[in-house]
């Protein structure tokens, strides 16, 4: 799997991760990983812990892509180091109350904080994991809910006897899926953030 | 929270609370933080379930993550070093074995191409060093170093020794590594003086390499200088603790005493 010539590859990279491209996304945990899970480790943090900065770091670049204000002001390699560490800093930072970015960092990052996105991404996460847990039914119908099918619909393509059934089940599975998320031990820890409009 | 306010948050979402009920709900919220942190809750909860894109990148980097994860769990599972402890046995046992029989060789010549030619199988020699499990890690630097093993096994000793300075990283990181590799590669191309001057660097740092570094060191001066007592006293040094040389050490003694 050849990498691009270092000359495009910024641009390569920007568009692998827009159009979500699972070869450059490998190309890119292939080249930028190690550096960052070596950070990570150097820095009280797991194996496990390093995947999910890593994972959490393309997704926060994913939702800045979507800013029209978005440039890239150093290597791409550097970059997403700089968003890393920063999602890290983050998620040790709800244990510890460390400061967070450097200047350095700061300069590469535009000045912007990428806090609240690191926080939504690594809560929205979350919330989507724990969909993954209940029943398939269940899943079903929140995913043809909440991808903006009507309760009509709903009902029709899971077979249930009316649109108002099919209301009963979509609120009885949030109910549910709420139950799961307030369960989970994690969700202390997530919304026990800086954010200070967090719930919880 | 009780269900009729969370049937109430429900339809507040759905914009299908209205006059009176809407004006009830929203006194409640101000007067309420916990309904307020619900509705957040649920608010957030809805947002992350109508990002389909994201929810597409994660599992793309989940996929990627536990594949490239499962590919060096793979290489470093026991039955991966089970295979190369067996292979390392047997070698040992070869050596042995030619330093038992009656037929080995004696002249310090034969002895340092017993050694030096003898099937070196890289990947075994390294297996279990610290900093080869490290750039099992880095997947790029690993796909390197098999390929040196790859090269050096087919006996392009040119060929690897281009790889690994292709490679400066390996200078950089595992100095010892690469001073070794480097030292037993000029041997196997006879380029003598470099693999001396070479060796010699590896034998002075740190690292899982430098014994070995010194072992090739002293396998060279004993067909440079031949049978001398500095000689025996470098391979004295490898029979009085415990290393992967000792029993080779032993042998060549003995040989070099019957000589």
């Amino acid at each position: 799997m050849p990498l691009p010539d270092p000359t495009d590859s910024e641009a390569y990279y920007l568009k692998g991760i827009r159009e979500r491209n699972p070869k450059v996304l490998r190309q890119m945990y292939q080249a930028f990983f190690p550096a960052l899970r070596k950070h990570v480790r150097a820095n009280g943090g797991s194996k496990e812990d390093a995947e999910d900065v890593f994972q959490d770091t393309i997704v926060v670049i994913f939702r800045k892509l979507e800013s029209p204000e978005f440039s890239l002001r150093s290597s791409f390699g550097t970059y997403v180091f700089a968003i890393g560490k920063r999602v890290w800093l983050h998620k040790i930072s709800r244990r510890s109350k460390r400061p967070q970015t450097s200047l350095e960092d700061a300069a590469i990052l535009q000045s912007e904080s990428p806090d609240l996105q690191v926080e939504r991404t690594e809560k929205y996460r979350f919330f989507r994991e724990k969909l993954k847990q209940l029943g398939e039914g269940c899943q079903h119908v929140l995913k043809l809910f909440f991808a903006g099918e009507s309760m009509a619909d709903i009902a029709k393509k899971m077979g249930f006897a009316s649109e108002g059934y099919a209301k009963k089940r979509k609120f009885h599975c949030k109910q549910q899926l709420t139950k799961l998320v307030k369960a989970d031990p994690r969700f202390r820890e997530l919304t026990g953030t800086t954010n200070p409009s967090a719930y919880g | 929270m009780d269900e009729h306010r969370q049937r109430q948050i429900d339809q507040y979402l759905e914009g299908e609370l209205t006059g009176k009920d809407l004006a009830e709900f929203e006194q409640a919220l101000a007067n309420e933080p916990e309904l307020e942190k619900e509705l957040a809750l649920q608010r957030d909860i809805e947002a992350a379930m109508r990002e389909p894109e994201i929810a597409d990148l994660e599992e793309k980097m989940a996929n990627i993550i536990s594949e490239e994860a499962g590919t060096v769990r793979q290489m470093l599972s026991p039955r991966w070093f089970m295979t190369i402890a067996a292979g390392l046995s047997l070698l040992v046992g070869l050596a042995w074995l030619i330093g038992s029989l009656g037929t080995s060789p004696h002249t310090p010549e034969e002895i340092y191409q017993s050694y030096i030619n003898s099937s070196i199988d890289l990947t075994s020699f390294s297996a279990t060093r610290s900093s080869v499990t490290n750039i099992r890690e880095n997947d790029s630097l690993f796909k390197a170093l098999q390929r040196i093993h790859a090269h050096y096994q087919a006996g392009a000793y040119q060929s690897a020794l281009d790889v690994l300075d292709e490679h400066p990283v390996f200078l950089q990181i595992y100095p010892d590594l690469y001073y070794c590799y480097k030292g037993l590669f000029f041997l196997q191309v006879e380029q003598l003086d470099s693999a001396s001057v070479t060796l010699e660097r590896g034998m002075q740092g740190q690292g899982d390499f430098v014994e070995s570094s010194t072992w090739y060191y002293t396998l060279l001066q004993l067909k440079k200088s031949g049978n001398t007592q500095k000689v025996r006293d470098r391979l004295e040094v490898f029979t009085s603790y415990d290393n992967d040389y000792r029993e080779a050490s032993i042998n060549i003694l003995k040989q070099l005493k019957t000589d």
